[in-house]
């Protein structure tokens, strides 16, 4: 019982933080037909700074967080008006974007490596009390999790079915050039988009850095796990990729007891091209518009 | 009667074929007109030019004195021009009420959402039947009222319709003329493109007909009503 309680924490966790970073990158490629990534070093860069905040500047951990939060807001609107609005506008604009995330992937990583070192670091915790259950134990970290990415992944979903932003995000989803027509200026979509997937990259970076180790290339295998989720979930709608990132957690934590840590990625990955191969439109049925 | 929209020697193209060779055109206020023409002249081509969807290589077009060839799709929203283009599935996966607040949202007049709501559900009792039905579950008839629906909540001083009537019914076609009829009233000018002869002939006061991306004749759309000549220029049998 134990054991399967353990399991059942971990497979949340996991799926908790493959949910914040499947759910920004599905904002991304839904929107502007891209896939971000650089999702992952702006994941690490949410830790980082909320590392520094707390650990060098000696913030309470809460506040070092949202002072991270903030300062990726402001990286992000950078990172759309340098990476995303020069290239976008251009007939193979998706891929140029693409390129230019892919290039300041290393290029940060390399930054992040000069400026905080190679040492391994983490995250003071949010809170140091553990919660027992059936001899099995989880941290108040991964408790934040659990909690943190449904509450956010929910407040996302209300933005945007029931906010005049978040009706534009979609309706420019669906046709571009009706948008514009109407109004909607995708410059200032497109801006909103990749400020929430940064910002809950950022999240996800800081719940992770509180978890296990940092190191510059700490978000690359959370983006390659999110895209997995994308694979499973499908691209089309928030459900579908919360519903997909659960299951590759569950997937995971089962696969790692079992088999051990060498083997779970080969089995999620080879699943995961299982899936391709089954249903390309993602195995979470999605609705059709 | 005083242009209000005027098009100059207008060339555009897509890559190194050349589409518009020069058209000149002009609407006046109050006055509605209609492009007829074989498909693939330039007809929409032109449309998209007027909304700043396409830019144009040489030429002016000017609204109200003012030159639009280089604003954004968004500014010349702003001055009043509202295009509603050629089979747009508009926004399936909204509801019929959101995309219509969607279009009133660049409405130049604050808080008239509400109000203009009502007068497209008149217009269209059908949408209101479907306000929380998805807009791609909606038949095609009422997909292209939703789309003109979404058009008139911005507010349009000018409205351009492109191909409404494309693929509907005879049926609907005559509903949705009778409509376009209807909203004459409610704005200062009207550009109307549709595979239907005598629906652009009867809702307009003047016509041009365009072939190879030049305007190859005009007249009042009264006298080419039912004009064996007229109808040979619209199926390019000239």
């Amino acid at each position: 019982m134990g054991s399967a309680i353990a399991v059942l924490v971990s497979a949340l966790v996991l799926g908790s933080l493959y949910a914040l970073m499947a759910s920004g990158l599905s904002l991304i490629w839904s929107t502007l037909g891209v896939f971000n990534f650089g999702h992952g070093v702006l994941l690490a860069l949410g830790a980082y700074f909320a590392w520094t905040f707390a650990d060098q500047a000696g913030m309470p951990v809460v506040v070092a967080s949202v002072l991270a939060i903030l300062v990726l807001a402001v990286i992000a609107a950078g990172y759309e008006f340098s990476l995303v609005r020069p290239f976008i506008r251009h007939q193979n604009g998706a891929m140029l974007v693409m390129v230019a995330t892919l290039a300041i992937t290393a290029l940060v990583q390399g930054v992040v490596q000069l400026t905080w070192g190679p040492q391994l670091r983490q995250i003071a915790p949010f809170s140091s009390a553990t919660v027992a259950f059936s001899g099995a134990t989880a941290s108040g970290n991964q408790l934040v999790a659990i909690v943190a990415a449904p509450v956010l992944i929910g407040a996302l979903y209300l933005v945007l079915w029931f906010t005049p932003l978040g009706i534009s995000v979609r309706a420019l989803e669906q046709n571009r050039d009706h948008a514009r027509l109407i109004g909607i200026r995708p410059a200032a979509v497109y801006v909103f988009v990749v400020g929430t997937a940064c910002v809950l990259a950022a999240i996800a970076g800081i719940l992770l850095g509180g978890i296990q180790f940092m190191s510059p290339t700490m978000g690359d295998d959370p983006l390659m796990r999110a895209f997995v989720v994308l694979a499973f979930g499908g691209t089309a709608s928030l459900g579908g990729t919360l519903a997909g990132a659960y299951i590759i957690g569950l997937l995971e934590a089962v696969t790692t007891y079992f088999f051990g840590l060498s083997w779970s990625p080969v089995i999620v990955f080879a699943v995961m091209i299982v899936v391709l191969l089954v249903r390309p439109e993602g195995l979470i049925r999605q609705r059709t518009a | 009667m005083t242009p209000m929209l005027e098009i100059e020697k207008l060339h555009a193209g897509y890559g190194k074929s050349l589409v518009l060779r020069g058209i000149n055109l002009h609407v006046a206020q109050g006055e509605a007109i209609g492009l007829l023409g074989p498909n693939g002249h330039g007809k929409t081509t032109l449309l998209r030019c007027v909304s700043a969807l396409h830019r144009p290589s040489r030429g002016d077009i000017r609204f109200e004195g003012t030159s639009l060839v280089t604003c954004s799709t968004r500014a010349v929203l702003q001055h009043g021009i509202v295009h509603v283009p050629q089979g747009s599935r508009l926004f399936p996966g909204l509801t019929v009420t959101d995309c219509l607040r969607l279009g009133a949202a660049a409405n130049p007049r604050r808080g008239v959402a509400r109000t203009l709501l009502s007068e497209v559900f008149d217009l269209f009792p059908k949408l209101a039947q479907r306000r929380t039905q998805l807009a791609g579950t909606l038949s095609g008839g009422e997909r292209q009222m939703l789309s003109i629906g979404a058009g008139l909540m911005a507010g349009p001083r000018l409205l351009i319709l492109d191909e409404p009537t494309l693929g509907l019914s005879p049926k609907v076609r005559h509903e949705l003329a009778a409509a376009v009829q209807a909203m004459r009233s409610r704005i200062e000018a009207l550009i109307i493109v549709d595979g239907d002869m005598d629906l652009v002939l009867g809702v307009t006061d003047r016509f041009f007909v365009i072939e190879s991306g030049q305007v190859v004749r005009t007249g009042e759309s009264a006298a080419g009503a039912g004009s064996d000549q007229i109808m040979a220029l619209f199926l390019g049998e000239t």
